[in-house]
């Protein structure tokens, strides 16, 4: 393609119009050759120079200086400190077990959030199907006008809603008589954690291989923590359904995904390795074989059976994780009825759960609308006269067509996930609210460079969470092109 | 008004491949010059490196005594007309046809009157305020001539502007186009790989195939005097029919012997390079309206018997098809009406050597051996 | 039930499922237009529905209006200017990208795009308030501007090229012909071929700017050059106990979106829907 760069003179195009000729422009030399295409490519980055120029100052330039100061000691402003590896080793070496901790949070808010990504897709999906095409786009406005009450309105509004004495969501909890059942559960709910622990216990010590899988001491909570893993497991499978064909691909894929989920885990990794190698090893070896078993029954019977235990693994990891981490000890939050849900080390998390209930993003939703906007009237058609059910057009026609746009969800909500501290920052402070209960790891990184000033350790924490983000995009990338 | 010269033309795209060779072509002012060939033979990259689309990777273009090269494609004074029409779907039809000359920064009454009056000429008075979604292919298509046309160009460049519309109305659009031609006395370049229409519009047409230019000449030169056999074959419906053979000579009669040992004597005139391929494989092509049944058949013709296999009546004339022994596609005869044959017959053909060519070679582009001497590849 | 009843029936209960969604997405907004106009002894004696007209506090408004005021302002330019600078960076971008190959297009696309993956967590926030300060923009809204125009333009150029190469591109080349050089190819083609596009994406970086809670927190100094939501913030701070005051400058807080919802609502739920936004 040829530039606009030529002059286009007056004379030119009078001379054009007189008929008269031209001189022409002679010479193929090697100039006359790449020069109007350089001063054309030329003319394309000029274009694109603000881009360019906006991109290497505001977002490369910084995200590098972070590189750098992580191996330094640095307070923000003057002390500035080289000291080589000092705080990765302080990280990594057990100095440092709240940043491991926080990792844990960070599985529990995954699961919920991979629980509370359907509301959108079944609502978008019942709004497909009315009907009438000026009710839709009448739902499809109103779901778009809440979107006028700033984000941070919305916050602070939940936020009074829980306020222990004057906040709705107690009155409303006392109003349909559910804050007594709340407070039965926490009585029974850690008795059966406790006979499960027990029964654990005698079991363990006649086995001398679960010792090696497990801490002896505690057995409930790193079983549950445990569950972490396995929640990435049900992911991969379900990423693993389409995708990469190659069995070598798919074990490179597993060693990736395992060391991820091993490192983040339970509390220091690599304080005591050897537990963690050997779950790390279970969950790879048995899991990587019974994922090709489930391959090949599955190209064999033409089922989606992988794709089926993934969301059962999936969901039973999920309500697991979401227990485990609330009522293994009695809360005794609930006897006055009143109970503080920000306030209470136990019962942050759960209150971050059940934060936006019925967590319906309603820009979410419209982009599933687009998503299912593509399926053909004549799908549904040849569907139904095929005798599909209720069931069967969503799972089989609705959900599958709109995987793409799911999937992309997925990437972002894990790494939003795993970023997440501006909605902790503002709810439950720069300490993450009683015990830390609610520390994730982006909150801690926020916490040492602007409450203690530890900002070279920070731009660490940060190098750390970017190795992480990185593995877990290349695993994704593997699996949907980002501009496709 | 200007001739377009095209020198050495090389087309290298970015993935390597080599889509136009070497091409020289000389498109003479008001010419209309058709670019006919298989599909993905380059026409359109031809066409394109013309307008300036296209980056030229070697040789030169010029318009004129103008070299176009380095010249942007706004500024080479060129109007194309698209397959797709390249309508701005957002403007009207005058807006559309408008467009141009108002980046041209010419005055708006005179924008006015060019626009009505290509809007006159090819009859879309009434359409002028509708979007080009609101109308009719035909309409379409005329309305993306008439951008062409008020700019009044250099030279006008089609890439095959007919092929999306129906049977009928390409009929239609063909004539108007032919007429349009000689009102307005432009230089153009159609591309198309339809050969009626490469037959009916161009004064002259260039046969193109895997990048190389094959052969240049008036409609009916091509069609008589095929240069290599890629022409004989591209050009002419139903194609020319080949028999492949040795060429062999008895006294003063050189015949061609196929492999079952039927021979067809040779009665063409040109035998200047006949000697050098005694003995040598051949292929000898004969067109179906040089082939006849036994009652019509002229005199001086090779006779071999064939069995029908098909009949075709076209009305007027009809199609026959015929098995020739040791050869693999059928033979097609164009006979008269009253020709009776059924299929099972077996038929003493008649083929009018004198009228055939034959080829030395069995590649697909061997060239024609049967030509007057000096016979010009361009002309 | 006949088939034509039992159609009906279900639409109706597609019809219930989606107002029951509806009225959870809408109890925020009634509860805290309700709030706002009672004092927190009404509040705590009824707080689920209003009082009567004639005990509506307004003082809440009143005092919500003094507070809340100049936060809209400086939100206003910070989020205009954003959107101005992010269309008037990224449709270039997005233009050249969309219809030219040429060297080092790849490296820039996908420098682009790699910027959605950094960990763009509190760590990087220490260097950019450090990169901010040392060009001497802390407590300045520009830097606000800057910041949120420029990572904004990600996703305008990742949508915007998608959808540039749909359009054919023998109308960009026809239009060359004619004589249209890349500003204009922009202006008279890609601009209003992609406009309801460009709306929501207007939009959405709008939205975006306006949300915006960290980098404010981290820039912004002085009372007078707060945005919405830092202003809100420190607001919820100091009146713990004013519940009504509070919600008085949260529905104020809501007026310019609604504003601008009003006469984009139709355009915004068309982009949207028609996958402007597919990522
Ligand atoms: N951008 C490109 N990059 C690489 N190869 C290309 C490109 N455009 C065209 N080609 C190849 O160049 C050859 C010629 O293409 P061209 O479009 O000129 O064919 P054509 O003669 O116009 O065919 P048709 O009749 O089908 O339009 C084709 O083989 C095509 O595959
Ligand atoms: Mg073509």
């Amino acid at each position: 393609m040829s530039g606009d760069s030529t002059p286009r003179t007056g004379e030119t195009r009078r001379a054009a119009a007189a008929g008269t000729i031209e001189i022409p422009v002679d010479g193929a030399g090697s100039m006359a050759r790449w020069w109007p295409r350089a001063r054309f490519v030329a003319m394309l980055w000029l274009m694109m120079l603000p881009t360019i120029a906006g991109l290497a100052i505001f977002t490369y330039f910084p995200n590098l200086e972070t590189v750098k100061y992580s191996l330094y000691k640095w307070d923000g402003g003057a002390v500035e400190e080289f000291r080589l590896f000092y705080n990765f080793k302080q990280i990594f070496g057990g100095g440092d077990p709240r940043y491991w901790a926080a990792f844990s949070l960070i599985g529990v808010l995954l699961a919920a959030n991979l629980v509370k990504m359907w509301p959108s897709i079944f609502t978008a999906i019942v709004l497909h199907r009315l009907k009438s095409e000026r009710w839709q786009f009448f739902y499809r406005v109103l779901f778009v006008v809440p979107m006028v009450i700033p984000g941070l309105v919305g916050l602070l509004l939940w936020k009074g809603y829980y306020d222990p004495n004057v906040g709705l969501f107690n009155k409303l909890l006392n109003g349909i008589g559910l804050m007594p059942v709340l407070n039965s559960l926490d009585t029974a709910m850690p008795a059966l954690a406790a006979f499960v622990n027990g029964n654990l216990l005698v079991w363990n010590s006649a086995n001398p291989l679960w010792s090696i899988l497990l801490l002896p001491t505690q057995i409930i909570t790193p079983l549950f923590g445990g569950l972490w893993g396995m929640l990435v497991f049900g992911f991969v499978l379900l990423l693993l359904r389409d995708g990469v064909q190659t069995i070598p691909g798919r074990w490179m894929l597993w060693v990736m995904v395992m060391a991820f989920a091993v490192l983040t885990w339970g509390p220091n990794p690599f304080e005591n390795p050897l537990p963690f190698l050997a779950r790390g090893l279970i969950l790879l070896g048995g899991g990587a074989l019974l994922v090709e078993w489930l391959r090949k029954r599955d190209s064999i019977e033409g089922k989606d059976v992988v794709a089926r235990i993934a969301a059962g693994v999936l969901i039973t990891a999920g309500l697991l994780v979401l227990l485990s981490k609330i009522w293994v000890d009695p809360t005794n939050a609930f006897i006055n009825g009143n109970p503080s849900w920000l306030g209470h080390s136990k019962l942050v998390v759960p209150a971050v759960i059940v934060w936006g209930f019925p967590w319906i993003g309603t820009v979410g939703v419209l982009i599933y609308l687009a998503g299912l906007a593509n399926i053909s009237k004549e799908v549904y058609e040849a569907a139904e006269l095929d005798g599909i059910g209720f069931w069967g057009k969503i799972f089989r026609i609705e959900i599958p067509l709109i995987l793409t746009q799911v999937r992309i969800n997925l990437i972002f909500l894990t790494i939003g996930t795993l970023n997440e501290y501006g909605f902790f920052l503002i709810l439950l402070g720069p300490d993450g609210g009683p015990d830390n209960a609610g520390l994730t790891p982006g909150l801690y990184m926020y916490q040492k460079a602007f409450i203690q000033s530890e900002m070279g350790y920070a731009c660490a924490l940060g190098m750390v969470m970017f190795t992480l983000i990185l593995f877990l995009t290349i695993v994704y990338q593997r699996h949907l092109k980002v501009d496709k | 008004m200007a001739g377009i010269l095209i020198k050495d033309l090389q087309k290298i795209y970015d993935n390597g491949y080599h889509a136009v060779k070497d091409a020289n072509l000389e498109i003479r002012d008001r010419e209309f010059m058709v670019l006919v060939g298989p599909s993905g033979c380059g026409k359109t990259t031809t066409l394109r490196m013309i307008a300036g689309l296209e980056d030229i990777s070697g040789g030169e273009i010029r318009i004129g005594e103008r070299r176009l090269n380095e010249v942007a494609p706004k500024d080479r004074d060129i109007a194309m007309v698209f397959q797709s029409y390249a309508l701005y779907p957002h403007m009207s039809v005058y807006e559309n046809m408008a467009f141009a000359l108002r980046l041209r920064k010419m005055p708006k009454p005179e924008i006015h009157a060019k626009v009505m009056e290509a809007a006159k000429m090819l009859s879309l008075g009434n359409q002028l305020e509708k979007l080009p979604k609101q109308l009719s292919g035909g309409q379409r298509q005329r309305v993306a001539l008439g951008r062409a046309i008020v700019r009044q160009p250099k030279a006008f460049l089609f890439d095959e502007p007919l092929s999306n519309l129906d049977a009928k109305l390409r009929g239609e659009m063909r004539y108007e186009l032919k007429s349009l031609q000689t009102r307005l006395a432009t230089t153009a370049v159609y591309v198309t790989h339809d050969q009626i229409e490469a037959m009916t519009l161009g004064d002259r047409i260039t046969v193109m195939s895997v990048g190389e230019i094959q052969q240049v000449a008036p409609p009916t030169v091509v069609y008589e005097f095929p240069y290599n056999r890629f022409v004989a074959s591209f050009i002419g419906t139903p194609p020319m029919n080949f028999v492949t053979g040795k060429l062999v000579r008895e006294g003063d009669t050189w015949s061609c012997e196929m492999a079952k040992g039927q021979r067809f004597t040779l009665g063409m005139k040109e035998r200047g390079k006949l000697a050098e391929n005694l003995g040598k494989d051949v292929v000898l092509g004969v067109r179906p309206e040089h082939l006849h049944a036994p009652q019509v058949a002229p005199a001086g013709c090779a006779v071999c018997p064939m069995k029908v296999d098909v009949v075709e009546h076209m009305g007027d004339h009809q199609y026959i098809y015929l098995l020739l022994d040791g050869v693999e596609d059928t033979v097609i005869m164009k006979a008269p009406p009253q020709v009776k044959a059924a299929p099972g017959d077996i038929m003493p053909v008649h083929l009018d050597t004198a009228a055939g060519h034959l080829f030395a070679g069995t590649h697909e582009h061997a060239p024609n051996i049967t030509l007057p001497a000096g016979f010009p590849r361009q002309q | 039930m006949t088939h034509q009843s039992h159609l009906r029936f279900k639409e109706w209960c597609k019809h219930a499922l989606l107002c029951c969604v509806l009225f959870f997405a809408f109890v925020p907004f009634f509860l805290m237009l309700m709030i706002s106009l009672k004092t927190n002894d009404q509040y705590t004696t009824n707080p689920w529905w209003f009082d009567a007209p004639s005990q509506w506090c307004w003082a809440n408004w009143t005092k919500g209006w003094n507070t809340v005021g100049h936060y809209i302002t400086n939100s206003i330019v910070v989020a205009v200017g954003s959107v101005l600078l992010c269309l008037t960076i990224s449709i270039p971008t997005s233009y050249v990208i969309a219809r030219y190959r040429f060297p080092g297009r790849e490296l820039v696309y996908y420098a682009l795009m790699a910027t959605m993956f950094l960990p763009g967590g509190a760590a990087a926030l220490v260097t950019t308030f450090k990169l901010i300060s040392s060009m001497g923009l802390v407590n300045n809204l520009a830097a606000l501007v800057l910041l949120s125009g420029i990572g904004g333009q990600v996703s305008c150029v990742f949508i915007l090229r998608q959808f540039i190469e749909e359009i054919p591109k023998e109308l960009f080349e026809s239009a060359s012909i004619d004589g249209a050089g890349h500003l204009r190819q922009m202006w008279s083609i890609m601009l209003p071929l992609s406009g309801p596009v460009i709306g929501t994406l207007a939009i959405m970086n709008f939205l975006g700017a306006w949300n915006d809670l960290i980098m404010p927190l981290i820039l912004l100094r002085d009372d007078q050059m707060l945005t919405i939501p830092v202003g809100l913030m420190r607001l919820d701070g100091e009146y713990v106990k004013m519940w009504g005051e509070l919600m008085a400058g949260y529905s104020i807080a809501a007026i310019p979106l609604v504003i601008l919802f009003l006469f984009t609502i139709r355009l915004f739920v068309r982009g949207l829907t028609a996958g402007a936004v597919k990522g």
